[in-house]
């Protein structure tokens, strides 16, 4: 065969192309297959990991941990790698794209391992230290005293923030309820920063960092087990590694009135009954509806009202629309079914009409003596919705107190087909409906996943918690609150309503005002609602519909990340079908003004808000989904890392180093070493200039158990000839008390020291005259005798004086 | 069932109703009518409901609907054909000339010393002994007769049968339908969700004409209605395929005993269906149209009559009358415009004007009601009364109608060929090849416009027929290879229907194991406990003490009283009446004291789980004792398994019918 050399041309002009083409792309994900772990779907692991984790396979905790982190940095679109311990044990190699190492356990790693895990975060990586271990290696890491005893505590419980460690969470807490048995405070020395404390203990450090070399370490001082709700603590620890790493969010807030419209009776219940004398229907109609309608006009929201037929239950056909149609009022001259009409009025509005259910018995098997009778029930559903020309019909669902089972979800497939979206909660349980992720759904794919976060209209601390956690690392914020909450007080007779659930009023408020005069409901929903848009000036409010659709798009879509020389640079792989992307981006203080300047120039449209060490910025991107920003992290150095391998070393071997005399101390005195200890001791108190009282009674101390007690007279002699003061007189008049003194002699000299400093003591000069021949100005007067006398109990003293007396001046002693 | 005998009681009447009229008509009329065997019958049928539901929808806007008027109208309407009065001619000649007319016919009768009514004018026989064509036709109209009782008489059977398996009794539909009969009563026609009134109105008039109570017309309305509808198939399959036996029977009787085949819901299976009354007057209407002077020669009278007819089934089921209805007239419309174009255009014609004069009086009636027209005709084409749940078929339905689907592709394309090969004899058959592919193939369409539960109870009429169809084209292309064998009449008769009576009940014998429902005992002597009352005691002469349910049945029968009134007040009101009830005086200037001259009170057993709160069972039971020493007159009116039901006597003699006529 014969090759032409044009052939042979572009043959090579095609080669060059080829490889022109492999090696632009930075982050391909080549021959790794997307991972499902306990119905938990993970983007495939990136070959240039900007985080790894190095995972212990044989450590259930260690695994666990590694899905939360995982998940929350697919999200986030962060490329991620994975390191079995069995493979970094024979080869410590981590990639060099690696920013962050995430390590559960120490422990098990060989030391050649540890050498690289130490030299990772003295060349400036982050190191992630998600649990408290026990040994020498987590001890250097975590700024554990040398001498430390790892004393264990297993009180504290929860979080108390003392940086925003999330978004708006400065000075703030979150109570998990779960005790961390973590290493007490005293084990930490003094250079680590605490970011976090105890919710229940103050001086409990929860989450500390630790600069080592260039680098940092983030460890939490906590053995609990890593849950779901834990992923935007891991997540932000994470961050803190990654400055000026930028990742796209889907922001996309999204606000789900469940269980409206839905039947309404003529009834009047507390707490509207006190506060306004209206009906269940009039509140709904003229007081509920009105001020949201309101509330979503003046803050450009856009509900998703989700409409539920019937409440009685039934769950054999027919499925007919009594309690609808029951609930009737007059409008417009006509009689007209109230929840019918609302929903044609939502109909009309911005707000999306969305389906809760013919009825609110969940899609479960247990519920239904068959799965052709819920889809009868979602038949006749579909039917009014056509009949009550309610819109399109609907496209997201939210099952029934958040259950649905997979066949709950093969008959919502046959009964309403038009259901592309399901929303129940991203926390709870999976079996019962709920940890369900922004994902297809693992029972049924022909769903995707829209779960709610949080509930009510006021929030409290956890929940808050929960929606900031998850906003860090997807910009989604899924709420839900329900037209009755009001109505659900804590009282007995509402348990059944309440469920499982927490009482949706438990704080028994009104809806605008409450019994006791504080704010309602309603105005403290509007007060978070503008905190949050306030903290997120970018952030989007959508309908379910319209969120869950760009959701599924963002979650969809594959992005680039590029390390360039001066940027560092993320784009998606496909050009958006939204014509914006939005990004987070972490940047610390001291880069803040740069950062800012450049967004400036590039004119690109963001805000920020404070966290950690700096801020977290929210950036948009118009037209291509693609963002280039600066690089600020530092290059290595490698005296650092000779430096810090040291370090390490002297604090894995005995040969102890101390931070000052104290803790040397301290340790000999633990260790049983007295006799060094007082050595360190006497020379701590030699070279001091002003004595302090405490050292020489706890140098007297150590003395006595060497019983060596004399040798502390010595150095108070010595003390008071270089600088003669009451103190030390007072202290020698303790020691005294303790000791005695060792000859009369010295008991001579340090009385007429004490009477020197206290001359008018008349006890003293006594004492003094009784022991030795007393002079001129130890000398007892008449009156001072008499002063003796008369303030002495003891009746041989007593008479002593009045000899005395008598013997000097017998008129007064008479 | 105690009940039994009223549920049979009302057809039983019916069907006297039916044969007095027909007598009446036989003596009366001298003429012989071109209408013969279930021809006669089935148009007089049809356009007895027909002229009954349009009279009567008329008469509740004057507030005047009442059994004895609508009858009376109806009868004057009767006489007024019968004269068959000429509007070009003046009225007094007309009158004068019958005036001649009965006065020389009763000259005559007395001349010859006849009878002026005799047995006689029954007998309008055909002569069979004139022709061979002339005694065929008269076994063939006879055994239509017996075909077509025999075939009533399965359906009725067969439906009732699944009563075994009701859920309907005492259910919310059912709660729902009873009301919307006694409404009709309260002369309220229009704007009941989800339905037309055309279908409660023939049941309030059954109910009235047969002296049933409601809720039993109800009850076994259903099975008269599937016994015509099953009849309404086997004369119109008969009609389409010229007159071929086996086809008609098969689709007559897979209607009535084919369920594994067909989408109905089982346990509703005996319940009323307003697209089967509708289809009652749809069927002939599409027969009438493919076969106009099957109905009237005269041009005038026949699209009269289909505006009549089409105006009724507007009134009973909008789905029927648009969807059903509509597109078959059409498409013969299309096919035989050509034969009979005058007969067509005035059947198009009437049903625009039907549909025109119908919607133009819901128009009007919403206007002044105020109501939302377009919800009610939504609310008509979606019915949320009905779904579906066929555990008794064969195969899931879905896999069911590909069968379907195919068999009507495969008809319409024989029927095509046919129809080329003879025009006349195959275009019913083209037409309803061509619907049922229409018709099967709409569930095909991802985003139907129409309800898939309508469609499916539909269907449970029209794949019967396309089982008749199939086999009819089955045998016509065996006639045009010669292989048709010639049988005796009495003999094809008698054999194709055991053999496929037999045939259909043991395939269908096998699926009742899949049905999941059984009747509920409670609910049955519920409704055997009213009937027993109903049935002995005066209107308004009673009081029922039963759940709130329940007040439904009470309306237009009895006064009703609550569990909670019963607890609360009752024995108060018991006292003041017992202090007070010899002195009448006392309870015209107190009238709220009066007690009914008998207080019927239901007890449920604890294990008829009908009742949640037993402690207000227990209350009822300790207020009956309380009553009891009081002294009043208390026994057991009604003693079931589940359900007790106790009468207080108030006044004794008052309120049993037979107390007070003897």
């Amino acid at each position: 065969m014969i090759i032409s050399p044009k052939k042979i041309i572009k043959l090579l002009v095609f080669s060059f192309l080829l490889c022109i083409l492999f090696s632009c792309q930075e982050d391909e994900n080549i021959n790794i297959e997307a991972e499902t772990i306990d119905r938990i779907v993970f983007d495939p692991e990136s070959e240039k990991p900007l985080v790894t984790y190095l995972v212990n396979t044989k450590n259930a905790q260690s695994v666990t941990c590694n899905k939360q982190i995982r998940k929350s940095l697919d999200y986030a679109k962060i490329p991620y790698g994975k390191i079995t311990l069995e493979e970094f044990n024979k080869n410590a190699l981590i990639a060099p794209t690696c920013k962050v190492l995430v390590i559960y356990d120490l422990k098990p790693l060989s030391d050649c391992a540890m050498d690289n895990v130490v030299k990772f975060v003295a060349a400036g990586g982050t190191l992630f230290l998600p649990n408290t271990t026990e040994n020498k290696r987590f001890g250097f890491l975590c700024g554990i005293k040398q001498t430390a005893e790892y004393d264990v505590t297993d009180k504290p419980q929860g979080y108390s923030f003392k940086i925003p460690y999330l978004p708006n969470f400065k000075n703030r807490s979150y109570q998990n309820r779960v005790p961390h048995f973590g290493l007490v405070r005293e084990n930490f020395n003094n250079k680590i920063e605490v970011w976090a404390n105890s919710f229940t203990d103050e001086n409990f450090p929860t989450i500390i960092k630790n600069s080592i070399g260039k680098g940092k370490v983030i460890a939490f001082n906590t053995t609990q087990y890593a849950e779901k709700e834990d992923r935007g603590l891991f997540f932000s620890a994470i961050l803190a590694g990654l400055e000026g790493v930028p990742y796209p969010v889907a922001n996309v807030s999204t606000i789900f009135l469940d269980d409206f419209p839905s039947p309404v009776y003529d009834i009047k219940k507390e707490n509207i009954k006190s506060e306004m004398d209206i009906t269940q229907s009039e509140f709904y109609r003229e007081v509920w509806w009105p001020d949201m309608a309101k509330l979503a006009e003046e803050e450009n929201l856009i509900y998703s009202a989700y409409l539920c037929f019937d409440y009685r239950n039934l769950t054999e056909p027919p499925f007919l629309f009594k309690e609808w149609e029951a609930s009737s009022f007059l409008i417009d001259g006509k009689q007209q079914s109230q929840p019918g009409y609302i929903s044609r009025q939502i109909r009309k509005s911005k707000h999306e009409l969305a389906f809760h259910g013919y009825n609110h018995v969940s899609l479960v098997e247990e519920e239904w003596p068959n799965k052709d009778f819920m889809v009868a029930s979602l038949h006749s559903a579909q039917k009014k919705w056509k009949a009550g020309r309610y819109g399109k019909l609907p496209v997201t669902y939210v099952p029934p107190s958040n259950v649905i089972d997979s066949l709950g979800f093969a008959a919502l497939e046959r009964g309403m087909p038009s259901i592309k979206y399901t929303c129940s909660i991203y926390m709870g349980d999976f079996e019962d409906g709920g940890s369900r992720e922004f994902d297809l759904e693992p029972y049924n794919n022909n769903f995707f996943n829209f779960p709610r976060i949080t509930s009510g209209y006021v929030l409290d601390e956890a929940e808050e918690f929960n929606q900031q956690s998850l906003y860090l690392y997807t910009g989604i914020w899924t709420h839900f609150v329900h037209p009755d909450d009001v109505y659900q007080v804590a009282e007995d007779k509402n348990k059944a309503v309440a469920g499982n659930y927490e009482y949706r009023n438990k704080l028994d408020l009104g809806w605008r005002i409450s019994k006791d005069g504080s704010p309602g409901l309603f105005p403290r929903f509007k007060e978070h609602i503008q905190q949050t848009k306030k903290e997120f000036p970018l952030m989007n409010f959508y309908s379910v519909k319209e969120g869950a659709k760009r959701t599924e798009q963002w979650r969809k879509t594959k992005y680039k990340h590029t390390a360039e020389k001066d940027f560092y640079k993320v784009s998606a792989e496909k050009k958006l079908k939204t014509e914006k992307q939005t990004w987070f981006t972490y940047i610390s203080s001291k880069n803040e003004s740069e950062f800012e300047e450049y967004l400036q120039q590039e004119k690109l449209n963001f805000s920020k808000i404070e966290f950690l060490k700096g801020f977290l910025y929210t950036i948009i991107t118009e037209e291509e989904a693609e963002i280039k920003l600066p690089k600020f992290s530092s290059e290595k150095s490698s005296p650092e890392i000779k430096k810090t391998l040291q370090a390490y070393n002297n604090y894995l071997s005995d040969s102890v180093s101390f931070d000052d005399k104290r803790e040397e101390i301290t340790y000999f005195i633990a260790e049983g070493k007295v006799n060094k200890a007082i050595t360190i001791l006497k020379e701590k108190i030699k070279t001091e200039k002003d004595l302090n009282p405490e050292e020489i009674f706890e140098l007297n101390k150590y003395l006595g158990w060497e019983e060596r007690t004399d040798e502390i007279w010595p150095i108070l002699e010595k003390k008071y000839l270089q600088n003669p003061s009451k103190k030390i007189v007072k202290t020698s008049k303790t020691i005294a008390k303790q000791n005695g003194y060792s000859t009369e002699n010295l008991q001579q000299k340090w009385l007429k020291r004490q009477l020197e400093f206290d001359p008018n003591n008349v006890a003293l000069k006594q004492e003094y005259n009784q022991l030795f021949v007393g002079s001129k100005e130890t000398k007892l007067t008449t009156s001072e005798k008499i002063s003796l006398f008369k303030n002495s109990e003891d009746s041989t003293l007593k008479a002593n004086y009045f000899a005395d007396i008598l013997y000097s001046d017998k008129e007064k002693a008479i | 069932m105690l009940y039994i005998s009223s549920m049979f009681i009302g057809p039983l009447r019916l069907v006297f109703f039916v044969l007095f009229i027909y007598i009446i008509k036989q003596l009366i009329s001298f003429r012989r009518s071109n209408q013969r065997g279930l021809d006669y019958f089935i148009t007089r049928i049809v356009m007895f409901l027909s002229v009954i539901i349009i009279v009567s929808m008329g008469l509740t806007q004057f507030n005047a609907f009442d059994l004895l008027v609508c009858l009376s109208i109806l009868f004057g309407f009767m006489i007024l054909v019968f004269l068959n009065l000429n509007s070009k001619i003046p009225l007094r000649f007309q009158f004068l000339k019958m005036r001649k007319r009965l006065l020389i016919y009763t000259v005559r009768n007395f001349e010859k010393h006849q009878k002026l009514v005799r047995l006689q004018n029954l007998e309008k026989k055909i002569d069979i002994t004139k022709t061979k064509e002339d005694r065929t036709t008269a076994i063939d109209y006879m055994w239509q007769n017996i075909l077509a009782v025999f075939i009533a008489l399965l359906t009725f059977f067969s439906r009732f049968y699944f009563f075994n398996f009701d859920t309907f009794t005492l259910s919310d539909l059912w709660y729902q339908k009873i009301e919307n009969i006694t409404d009709l009563t309260q002369q309220n026609w229009f704007f009941h969700e989800g339905t037309m009134m055309g279908e409660y109105l023939v049941m309030n008039v059954y109910a009235g004409l047969t002296g049933i109570t409601n809720t039993i017309a109800l009850k076994s309305f259903g099975l008269i209605e599937s016994s015509l509808l099953a009849v309404i198939l086997f004369w119109f399959t008969y009609k389409l395929t010229s007159k071929k036996l086996i086809p008609a029977l098969v689709t007559s009787l897979s209607f009535t005993l084919l369920y594994p085949l067909l989408p109905l819901n089982i346990n509703l299976i005996s319940q009323h269906k307003s697209i089967f009354l509708a289809l009652v007057l749809g069927i002939p209407a599409i027969m009438y149209t493919l076969n106009p002077t099957s109905l009237r020669k005269d041009l005038k009278v026949y699209m009269r009559w289909m505006f009549y007819l089409f105006s009724a089934i507007f009134l009973i089921d909008l789905f029927v009358a648009i969807f059903i209805v509509f597109p078959f007239v059409l498409i013969i419309s299309i096919l035989n415009f050509r034969r009979d174009k005058a007969y067509l255009t005035r059947a198009l014609g009437a049903y625009f004007a039907a549909l025109l004069v119908v919607f133009l009086i819901h128009l009007a009636a919403a206007y002044v009601l105020n109501y939302d027209l377009i919800q009610f005709i939504n609310s008509n084409l979606y019915s949320y009364t009905s779904y579906t749940y066929t555990p008794q078929l064969i195969l899931p339905w879905e896999e069911l109608v590909i069968y379907y689907q195919v068999a009507s592709l495969a008809c319409l394309l024989i029927s095509i060929l046919l129809y080329i090969k003879s025009p006349n004899r195959f275009s019913g058959s083209l037409a309803l090849a061509v619907f049922l592919n229409i018709f099967l193939n709409s569930y095909r369409i991802k985003d139907l416009i129409v309800d898939i539960d309508l469609l499916n109870e539909t269907s449970a009429v029209f794949i019967p027929l396309l089982f008749g169809l199939s086999l009819f084209l089955l045998f016509s292309v065996f006639e045009v290879f010669s292989f048709y064998v010639r049988w005796n009449f009495n003999l094809k008769a008698i054999i194709s229907t055991i053999v496929i009576s037999a045939l259909f009940i043991s395939f269908a014998r096998n699926t009742i194991d899949k049905i999941p429902f059984r009747k509920n005992l409670t609910k049955e002597q519920i409704i055997e406990a009213y009937n027993e009352i109903d049935s002995k005691h005066l209107p308004y002469s009673y009081g029922v003490v039963n759940t709130q349910n329940n007040s439904v049945i009470s309306e237009d029968s009895h006064y009703f009283i609550s569990y909670d009134y019963f607890n609360n007040s009752y024995l108060k009101k018991d006292s003041i009446y017992a202090i007070h009830k010899e002195s009448p005086d006392y309870f015209k200037q107190n009238p709220e004291s009066v007690l009914p001259a008998s207080t019927f009170v239901f007890v449920y057993d604890e294990k008829s789980k009908l009742i949640k709160n037993q402690a207000l069972q227990n209350q009822v039971k300790n207020n009956i004792e309380r009553l009891k020493a009081k002294g009043r007159e208390i026994y057991v009116f009604y003693d079931g398994s589940l359900v007790k039901v106790y009468e207080i006597v108030n006044l004794p003699r008052q309120s049993n019918i037979k107390e007070l006529l003897y």
